[in-house]
């Protein structure tokens, strides 16, 4: 029985650190892009204006707002709770191998996720845009899933 | 009294006066929270650099970093079951060495504020061979985001003396491990330069990296 009850909790314990470990890479990776103008990789659609009635003056939030702001509700806390695990958490129970899997698998699929996200919402924004840049380079321009798509599956097709 | 119990005796002795700096102390001491941090630091600069050249050399010092970290760890490991889970060489000062019990065995409950006992052995710094591992290899590449990093390992392992769970030899002897996972990294890194090649025109044909 009790050993039921470890292996729950230790399950337990590895989602919610690959969960944290996942939300805090998709906050790294839009501060990262917008501070290399990485724009086909960046969640923000484009700049913001909002007008505050009754006064005349707009307040702007550009992609690189967004970003900053994007990774303070999301790295910060994810920080957080790893500043206080151990006190959570009286015991390191994730062992160092499975920590390192854990933290691998969970930065692959942030990674992956932002790829795919960033692609979807900026398809219509960059759709024009072309470039000869090869690498992560190629994204200050187009998305991945376009950078993608006209270098392989194009290119192929059209040869 | 030996020079390391001297230095365990005064970081250590900082802590159990203010509760919200022993509390602070012992969330920089984490397990986790420093090595994630840095780990984050590496997702940034995989990505996020202005130029395409210098971006592509901070992305190889990443490359590096992981593999010194996971080789460090791996060396860790591996004297942690020769001398402890083995239990070879009983009576030699090196199983002596790897089996040296945790300070609050030795000096009492009273060194550890605010965190956990562990029961593993002290020695070496499991932490310091990782952090290390990490900030040494980027600091070969990148001496600013590499100073950062060491300032970041220099931090957590001094956390680790004050909190009460190692002493300063254990962070050195983890030090050591980081030295020598380094340099086993990056002679991989050159032994098999064409693997490492082929590894970069794939991510870079897939627009991972670049």
């Amino acid at each position: 029985m009790d050993q039921v009850v470890i292996e729950t909790s230790k399950s337990v314990l590895s989602w919610e650190y690959s969960l944290l470990v996942f939300v805090a890479v998709l906050g790294v990776i839009q501060v990262a892009a917008a501070n290399s103008g990485l724009k086909g990789l960046l969640f923000s659609p484009g700049a913001v204006r909002i007008r505050f009635w009754p006064s005349q003056s707009r307040w702007g939030l550009t992609s690189i707002h967004f970003s900053y702001l994007f990774a303070a509700v999301t790295v910060l806390p994810a920080l957080g709770f790893f500043f206080v695990w151990n006190s959570h958490n009286a015991t390191g129970i994730i062992q160092g191998s499975e920590q390192a899997g854990l933290f691998v698998l969970s930065t692959a699929a942030g990674g992956i996720f932002s790829l795919f996200a960033s692609s979807f919402i900026n398809q219509w924004r960059l759709q024009s845009n072309q470039t000869r840049a090869q690498g992560l380079e190629a994204l200050k321009e187009v998305t991945w899933y376009q950078a993608v798509w006209r270098r392989w599956v194009r290119n192929s097709s059209e040869s | 009294m030996s020079l390391d119990l001297r230095l365990f005796g005064w970081i250590n002795g900082l802590g159990g006066h203010v509760p919200a700096l022993d509390r602070l102390v012992s969330g920089l001491a984490d397990d986790y929270f420093m090595i994630i941090a840095m780990c984050l630091v590496l997702v940034g600069m995989w990505f996020g650099t202005r130029e395409a050249a210098e971006r592509e050399r901070n992305q190889m010092a990443v490359l590096k970093a992981m593999a010194s970290l996971g080789i460090a760890s791996g060396f860790v490991a591996w004297a942690n079951v020769i001398y402890v889970v083995d239990n070879k060489s009983p009576g030699t000062s090196l199983h002596e060495i790897f089996n040296r019990a945790r300070p609050f065995v030795q000096l009492g409950p009273t060194v550890v504020h605010g965190f956990y006992q562990p029961t593993d052995p002290s020695f070496p710094s499991n932490l310091a061979a990782v952090v290390f591992g990490l900030a040494l290899a980027i600091w070969l590449m990148n001496k600013k985001w590499g100073t950062w990093l060491l300032g970041m390992a220099f931090v957590a392992c001094f956390a680790r003396v004050y909190v009460g769970i190692h002493y300063p030899s254990d962070i050195l002897g983890g030090f050591a491990f980081a030295v020598a996972g380094v340099a086993a990294a990056y002679f991989l890194f050159w032994a098999l330069s064409p693997l490492v090649k082929l590894i970069k025109w794939v991510l870079k044909a897939l627009y991972l990296a670049g």
